[in-house]
């Protein structure tokens, strides 16, 4: 275990030397935060919410920090396979996939640690004050991580995918904006239509997002408990598709010689 | 003879700012600016008729690139008359482009994911051939470097060396007077290496382009230029035939002797000890002292030989030796 | 003549170039316009939901998203280059079309196109089919806005780009300007400040990409139409002068990191 949690160090220190890189998102998530802060006033003038218009941007910032602080990491994946790489790790006394992970987590972590400052100060900026229970901030700090630690394996299937779509991008985009509507990123599950919303209920793309944020925001227990469980019960659905993924590439890789 | 490079007194400075990188150290450098100067070449005079070939050598930082990409147009000089072409690069630039073609060995001018052809199309746009005369120099060029057979295949999947020759096509399609090349070769293997130094000869002798090619490689300098140019701290130190060249500072030949005895020890004028193991004798000789077939034939008085090398010593020292003739 | 027959063979080269990967064109061109449908399909829940924002329903919003994914879909396809400006001018890349006798601003916009703008475009038409305002009527002026607004973007890349003449390695903050601009365009302008407006229409000239666009086929209005060509023609020639006197710069060797 203590050799992945030096991935996890090593990973966390060269994610801090990006700084251009940690500015350039930072100021994208003020700017996303500023237009919908906009956008909720404007829009809470006519009609009542489902909650109030500044936890709708409380709401979005966390929402947000959760998407923004991935890495590429399909990206790194897809260039070990390309590169043949990974034949290269597979000779490592370290499984591939958790080295991957472990680094993954790593680099989520030196992210978040810009971004949860710049989130609470844009959001507290642009919405004029904290959430109505402030102390959901603090309830959402362990949903994030166990939210984020499921949805990088998720996005590390994706990756191992390269190996028979050669350019896994196209694919992650999908990913990605079916989590933004699935998952609610933007507009709180809701006030979608009751059958969309049901829909959504039933993907992991709601655990991984909405359901968070929203037992964060109103201090729900019970409903982190419960979503604690189900992104439990997708983490090992996620770890079952990843490894049957990856242990057929292997096999792949065996068989071709990459 | 008609003249196609001049160059009298040519200089050039850069002015930098000093270590100043990325948007906070530009902001420092123009709070606090910090002005370096660098005379990259200090004063330079030299002539090139039409058809030689010139070898432009020198150590990293010589100021080699600086004066190629002045006499291209890319830099302009801070000093000096320049005429290329009967141009002034820094005032004709684009005039001078269809006059001069250049061949960068490690960036490439060719579309990778495209069949050379379409890159050779291109270019035939970018220089305004006719479509006649296109055609009618493709067809030629294709058939002296002998392309033929890769022509419509992806570049990507080309080798170097066939890349390389598709390269220098690709420069000579407008028919320029003067042909630039960095480091043609490099990378290639023997085979492939040979094939472009006579190739480059053979298309400068028939249209009697102007060759100016910078190199790391002696063979290169050898095998294609007539006249080399040395530079170092931005200055010639050595503008002279290469056959003179050769007198002077080739003269040195390198032998690997396999013996068939242990242990041989040949002694005579003009011949240094390199490396000496069991069954293999390493000597340099200087053959303004003594011909090479006489230190093999003394060799073949002492033992019998399995095999013999003669090679040239490595650019790096000949240069040196130039180096060291101008008390660098 | 001889001009024209070159910038075609260019484009025409380029497109080819991208084509020729077939496997990735095709995932990545329809994987765009999924992606992009995908995350449309906010708005359509959001309107589902509420009304209007400061009178925009959903049709002005499907036709700005229209506006701005054609145009920002035309500069990738024809443009790609300008986002690699910055570091042809750091690596000395620009060299190259220096040594050439056409335009060097042209050679290194034009020096790459990219399949997912394909996408892009096919998500303009569906979205402009969908607001209603792509009509026979308004075919004419809704070509004139989309070449307007891809001269903006080329423009506002050609100038975040240049910086590199003068700061060295700011790939980065180059890009981030160009998202910038996108980000903004695909947001109603009408939830903003009329002082923050002023933005909008100067120094991120995302206004006449998205908003301006559909307050002419809104009202169709001639005069707002003659301001668009008009501020693209203004952004272009304030690109071309940046790059000038830049590539000025280049020639005298005098740049950072020589």
């Amino acid at each position: 275990m203590t050799k992945y949690w030096e991935f996890i160090k090593i990973e966390f220190q060269q994610g801090m030397q990006y700084r251009g890189a940690a500015l350039a998102k930072m100021g994208f998530y003020g700017l996303v935060l500023f237009i919908f802060s906009r956008l909720w006033k404007v829009v809470a003038i006519k009609t009542t919410l489902s909650m109030p218009a500044k936890d709708m941007l409380w709401y979005l910032a966390m929402t947000e920090l959760i998407v923004l602080s991935f890495p590429l990491i399909h990206l790194e994946i897809e260039e070990d396979v390309r590169t043949g790489n990974l034949a290269y790790f597979l000779t490592k006394p370290t499984s591939y996939m958790w080295s991957r992970y472990a680094r993954g987590l790593g680099s989520v972590f030196s992210k978040l640690l810009f971004l949860i400052f710049a989130g609470l100060f844009f959001a507290y900026l642009f919405s004029g004050g904290f959430p109505e229970k402030p102390l959901g901030l603090l309830l959402f700090l362990p949903l994030l991580i166990i939210s984020i630690a499921v949805y990088l394996l998720f996005q590390m299937s994706i990756g191992v995918s390269s190996f028979w779509i050669q350019d896994c991008s196209p694919v992650y985009w999908v990913w990605q904006k079916m989590s933004f509507i699935l998952g609610g990123m933007i507009l709180p599950l809701d006030i979608y239509p009751s059958w969309l919303k049901s829909i959504a209920m039933n993907t992991p793309f709601a655990s991984l997002l909405y359901e968070p944020v929203k037992a964060a925001l109103t201090l729900d227990v019970n409903l982190a408990f419960g979503v604690a469980f189900k992104l439990f019960l997708w983490g090992l659905l996620a770890i079952f598709l990843l490894s049957l993924i990856y242990k057929k590439a292997c096999k792949q890789l065996v068989l071709n010689g990459g | 003879m008609e003249t196609v490079i001049t160059a009298e007194k040519l200089q050039k400075t850069f002015i930098t700012s000093g270590a100043t990188y990325g948007f906070l150290g530009s902001i420092k450098g123009l709070l606090n600016p910090v002005r370096n100067e660098i005379e990259a070449v200090k004063s330079i005079s030299f002539i090139v008729n039409k058809g030689e070939r010139i070898a432009f050598i020198g150590p990293n930082g010589a100021g080699k690139s600086t004066t190629i990409k002045m006499l291209a147009g890319i830099l302009h000089p801070t000093d000096g008359e320049l005429k290329v072409a009967g141009l002034n690069p820094q005032k004709q630039r684009q005039k001078l482009a269809y006059k001069i073609g250049t061949v960068f060995g490690q960036k490439s001018q060719l579309w990778p994911h495209l069949p050379a052809s379409h890159t050779f199309n291109l270019l035939s746009k970018i220089y305004d051939l006719d479509e006649v005369t296109y055609k009618k120099r493709v067809k030629d060029l294709t058939e002296i470097f002998s392309i033929g057979p890769f022509l419509e295949q992806t570049v990507r999947k080309m080798s170097l060396g066939q890349r390389m020759r598709c390269e220098i096509v690709a420069s000579l399609l407008h028919k320029p007077e003067i042909l630039f090349l960095d480091e043609p070769t490099i990378g290639l293997d023997i085979v492939a290496k040979s094939i472009i130094r006579d190739l480059v000869k053979t298309t400068s002798e028939l249209d009697s382009t102007t060759v100016f090619l910078t190199s790391h490689d002696t063979g290169d300098m050898e095998r294609v230029c007539d006249r080399v140019l040395v530079i170092n701290n931005g200055e010639i130190l050595l503008d002279n035939s290469i056959s003179e060249v050769r007198k002077s500072y080739i003269r040195r030949k390198r032998i690997t002797l396999l013996t068939e005895e242990e242990n041989v020890d040949i002694q005579l004028k003009g011949v240094k000890l390199i490396e000496s193991l069991p069954h293999s004798l390493k000597i340099e000789v200087d053959s303004n002292m003594i011909a090479i077939d006489t230190v093999i034939q003394e060799a073949f008085k002492l033992t019998k030989l399995r095999d013999i090398t003669v090679e040239d010593p490595p650019m790096e020292e000949i240069v040196q030796d130039i180096y060291e003739n101008f008390k660098l | 003549m001889n001009f024209i027959s070159f910038l075609v063979t260019l484009i025409l080269t380029n497109i080819k170039s991208t084509i020729s990967l077939r496997a990735s064109f095709v995932l990545q061109s329809i994987f765009m316009a999924i992606n992009n449908l995908i995350f449309f399909s906010m708005w359509w829940i959001f309107f589902g939901k509420f009304e209007d924002i400061n009178g925009w329903r959903l049709s002005e919003i499907e036709a700005m998203y229209g506006f701005a994914a054609g145009s920002f879909g035309l500069a990738v396809i024809f443009g790609d280059g300008v986002r690699e400006i910055a570091r042809k001018i750091i690596d000395g890349s620009l060299d190259t079309y220096l040594v050439q006798p056409k335009n060097i601003l042209i050679q290194a916009v034009v020096a790459k196109s990219n399949a997912s703008g394909w996408g892009d475009l096919v998500t303009a038409i569906i979205l402009l089919a969908l607001s209603g305002y792509l009509t026979w009527k308004n075919l004419p002026i809704i070509i004139i806005l989309h070449i307007a607004a891809t001269l903006i973007f080329l423009s506002v890349g050609i100038i975040s780009q240049s910086l590199a003449f003068w700061l060295g390695p700011i790939e980065h903050l180059a890009r981030e300007i160009f998202e910038f601009v996108l980000t903004f365009s695909v947001y109603p302008q009408t939830i903003f400040p009329s002082a923050f407006k002023v933005l909008l229409f100067t120094v991120i000239p995302a206004g006449f990409v998205g908003y301006l666009p559909v307050e002419v086929v809104k009202n169709f209005s001639i005069p707002f139409l003659i301001v668009c060509v008009i501020a693209a023609a203004i952004y272009l020639l304030i690109a071309v002068y940046v790059f000038s006197v830049g590539l000025r710069r280049y020639e005298s060797g005098n740049k950072i990191g020589v």
